[in-house]
């Protein structure tokens, strides 16, 4: 038995008795933590004064483009690593999204050290963006296994986490800036590396707590309904087969352009809301409605996520893209500061309850069998969407303001854009139906992961 | 034989441990109790607005 052993899936097979309910805080460890890639902007301007004293400057893009490459990364790592996490099982995947997520707030500390923005976009962006997209997908599908009864439910709440995850990662980022510089040390590189270990041992945390469900657990009391939607199916899609049905092709669309409308306003929401309520709304004040659409964004990844197992995902996903789009067409011309924010926060929630009713859509179209990896791929949707959103933003604020019109005149222009985009993916949301029996998997092909369980 | 494995049955399930309430709770406190500090320090942010 070698050290590592306990990372097999073999030794982490529940035994009998083991409560289900021991599986979602070992999730909400891992996204808790990794949700903290959110609040990166925390360490931007302190990073920039940081570097003034090197005589190599670097300036604010430059480092804002750590975050969208980190994000890049999470996308491409889950797309890339999904089927191995299908085979490594739920633990080693978690242990290594801890190794990689704390080693590299500890590989940035050293590129702060060496004044190299080089080593911090290796550190923070590449080895903890990898991190991020193992971390993201690995407790899904075991979620999903162990709630057969509320998949939104329980994939809601780990993902809920992640949407929380910044608000941890800011105070605590803030807090050991501020206590490391008092003592006179190099305090962004001292606070990237206690952010590593820190992190790594709450995501060990989750590493100890997963277990698998044994081969044949079903929830006490549950009997799989007899009849069922036809949109949730009984039987299984590979991750290879799933990339050539309509159905992921529909639904990358479906996530993309809801990711999209939401991190566009995510993104400006600050500056927006100062423009729109000019003299009303002040810096501090500006402050506080970001960080209220955190706390919806949060409260709507459970909300919706639990509501889908309830109506449905296909419905669930109607009401984000119709009452979205309405939403979006006309705040415009809301000129009630308390109605706005209502507005604004509903929409944020509904933006986070798409990521988190994405796994349980995948579930019911695809089977579980594969859903980590499907889901994995999946995630490229959002690594598009964080560049295309804000492309749009930037690209209607820059027009404006060379054109020397006031920017307050713009964000209608960005909001019916948004709502455009909205009801684009209301016709691929309407267009999903069922697999194709053609794409199922044979019984025979089905590869008894957990059955060779010992 | 029959006898035998009716008992060895029996064992299996008398000798099942259920996961204990409190170590169900301590599982959550350790995720709540950060989460909760964020919630509580977003939401001081986001009284500003209403000042």
């Amino acid at each position: 038995m070698g050290l590592f052993s306990f990372l097999d899936r073999e030794y982490s097979v529940a035994k009998p008795g083991y409560s289900r309910w021991l599986v979602p805080p070992a999730a909400l460890a891992i996204h808790l933590a990794i949700g903290q890639v959110y609040s990166f902007s925390v360490f931007v301007t302190p990073l920039s004064v940081f570097s003034q004293s090197s005589g190599v400057p670097w300036n604010l893009k430059e480092i804002g483009y750590i975050f969208s490459f980190a994000i890049a990364i999470l996308g491409i790592s889950a797309a890339l690593f999904g089927k191995w996490l299908e085979t490594a099982g739920p633990r080693k995947a978690m242990f290594v999204a801890a190794v990689c997520f704390g080693l590299g707030f500890i590989v940035a500390a050293f590129g702060v050290h060496w004044h190299s923005l080089a080593v911090i976009f290796v550190g923070y962006g590449l080895i903890g963006g990898v991190g991020l997209g193992l971390g993201y997908i690995s407790p899904v599908s075991t979620l999903i296994k162990w709630f057969p009864d509320r998949p939104g439910l329980s994939t809601g709440l780990a993902i809920m986490g992640f949407g929380g995850g910044a608000m941890i990662g800011a105070p605590l980022a803030n807090n050991l800036m501020a206590h490391f510089k008092t003592s006179g040390h190099n305090a962004i590189a001292m606070t990237f590396l206690c952010m590593g270990v820190l992190y790594f041992f709450f995501m060990m945390f989750g590493v100890f707590m997963i277990r698998v469900p044994a081969p044949g657990w079903k929830p006490e009391g549950f009997v799989p309904p007899v009849t069922q939607s036809a949109m949730i199916s009984k039987h299984n899609v590979d991750v290879n087969t799933a990339m050539r049905t309509p159905q992921f092709w529909l639904l990358w669309v479906v996530l993309c352009l809801n990711v999209t409308a939401g991190i566009g306003i995510l993104e400006s929401a600050s500056p927006m809301i100062q423009n729109v309520f000019s003299g009303r709304v002040l810096a501090v004040a500006a402050g506080g409605f970001v960080g209220l659409l955190s706390l919806f964004n949060m409260v709507g990844r459970f909300f919706w996520a639990s509501t889908s197992d309830l109506i449905g995902r296909k419905q669930t996903y109607m009401i984000f893209f119709a009452l979205g789009a309405v939403l979006y067409y006309t705040v415009p011309m809301m000129h009630s500061l308390p109605v706005f924010v209502l507005v604004f926060g509903v929409l944020i929630s509904m933006y986070g309850g798409g990521f988190a009713t994405i796994p349980a859509y995948l579930k019911d179209l695809f089977g579980g069998y594969n859903v980590s990896a499907i889901h994995g791929r999946l995630l490229t949707a959002w690594s598009t969407a964080g560049i295309v959103g804000p492309l749009i933003d930037n690209a209607i604020l820059d027009h404006y303001k060379e054109q020397h019109i006031p920017l307050a005149q713009a964000y209608p222009s960005i909001l019916h854009i948004m709502a455009g985009l909205l009801a684009v993916g209301f016709v691929a949301n309407l267009l999903v139906r069922p697999v194709s029996e053609r794409f199922w998997l044979k019984d025979e092909d089905l590869k008894p992961v957990e059955v060779a369980v010992h | 034989m029959q006898y035998r494995d009716c008992t060895e049955e029996n064992e299996m399930t008398s000798t099942v441990k259920k996961s204990s309430a409190a170590s169900i709770a301590l599982a959550w406190l350790v995720v709540l109790i950060p989460a909760a500090w964020g919630v509580y320090l977003t939401a001081l942010r986001a009284a500003n607005l209403f000042k």
